[in-house]
């Protein structure tokens, strides 16, 4: 009797540790919460959002965010003559936009770092925030504008700028940032 | 008919006495009925009298009267058209004219457009006449490649700027359904998400 107790003490103890071992560090829910408040971010004055958010956490790597935008221009009527004019004024004020979204992107990082949701990420582990823009292939000037923007950095990092213990001037140096 | 005690015709054109008169007058006070056939007398006399009077005609003509009688040549017409027998001979005798003036006519030479006498064809020179019309339709064909060459060069453009109208309306369309997809599932996020 006390053996079979246990063997089913030392069965249940492993399928505890086999079914803790597969559960995912960021819960689903904790993510899609934090998806909404980038998207509530980033969804103002500047950008639209074409594409909600997604996060994904990938095992001892951290927590990857995508999310497809468009810079808020005017979009002229499809079926009129696009003057050469009304597109470069276009691309001229996409230009200007590009710091305000690369800024709202660092912001979206220090969110995702200070998250509650991200709690359970380790601090060496990276938080990455991948922005793709779109742009109407057809007739819009797109030199010198990027297709997507990378950013990414350590959670520690993020976290010292968010708490003050590095200041917020020198949030650009700690970040990578990929552009293409 | 009536029940009036007198003719009412008499009554109405006064023909009667005065002491029937007024026996019909009392009548008609008491009768609809006679008082109707009154009524559709004076309507007939009315009518009659609308229409206007015509003249009596006084001459009389008959028939038999000279002045109807046909003319001599429109009664031997008139006599050969009834007759089958004499109309044959008539068209036979017609016949027999056409024959002989067409035997004994002068000849007449018939000269075909579409074959040209020999005599003009000898005197030009035929390399020359090939070289005109080969420049002729060189050139005709020079100038109706150049319009079909205008007008395939409008149609490409055409069809290029309605392509391009195309791609346009398509890219905002499916930028409007992006936005769209978006926006539904913010709205669908349940409360306390987000902000």
């Amino acid at each position: 009797m006390k053996q079979t107790a246990a063997a089913v003490t030392v069965i249940c103890i492993a399928t505890a540790a086999v079914l803790l071992a597969d559960a995912p560090r960021v819960s689903r829910f904790a993510l899609s919460q934090l998806e909404a408040r980038i998207d509530g971010l980033l969804d103002k004055d500047t950008c639209n959002v074409l594409g909600n958010t997604r996060g994904v956490y990938l095992d001892n790597y951290g927590a990857v965010f995508t999310t497809l935008v468009s810079l808020r221009t005017e979009v002229p009527n499809p079926f009129n003559n696009f003057t050469p004019k009304k597109i470069a004024e276009i691309h001229a004020t996409k230009l200007k936009m590009m710091p305000a979204v690369r800024e709202k992107m660092r912001q979206s990082l220090l969110l995702m770092a200070s998250s509650s949701g991200l709690d359970a990420v380790p601090p060496d582990e990276q938080v990455v925030f991948d922005v793709t823009l779109f742009y109407y292939t057809s007739w819009e000037d797109m030199h010198g504008l990027p297709k997507e923007i990378l950013m990414q950095s350590s959670k520690r990092k993020l976290l010292d700028v968010q708490q003050g213990r590095v200041p917020m001037t020198q949030l650009e140096s700690l970040l990578k940032v990929q552009e293409q | 008919m009536n029940c009036a005690p007198f003719d009412l015709r008499d009554y109405y054109f006064e023909a009667l006495p005065s002491e029937q008169h007024r026996a019909v007058e009392e009548h008609l006070g008491r009768c609809e009925e006679c008082a109707g056939e009154l009524a559709r007398v004076r309507l007939t006399s009315l009518a009659l009298t609308a229409i206007p009077e015509e003249e009596i005609p006084r001459r009389i003509a008959f028939v038999s009267d000279k002045v109807f009688a046909p003319s001599p040549v429109a009664r031997w017409w008139q006599s050969l058209w009834v007759s089958g027998a004499r109309m044959a001979a008539a068209s036979m005798a017609l016949l027999a004219v056409a024959i002989l003036v067409h035997a004994f006519r002068p000849q007449t030479t018939v000269v075909s457009s579409l074959n040209p006498p020999h005599v003009v064809a000898a005197s030009v020179d035929q390399a020359a006449v090939e070289a005109a019309v080969n420049r002729a339709v060189d050139k005709a064909v020079s100038v109706t490649e150049a319009r079909y060459d205008a007008k395939l060069k409008q149609i490409v453009a055409e069809n290029a700027r309605q392509k391009l109208i195309i791609e346009r309306a398509a890219e905002t369309i499916d930028v409007m359904d992006l936005r769209g997809r978006a926006a539904l599932v913010a709205s669908n996020r349940p409360p306390g998400d987000g902000q």
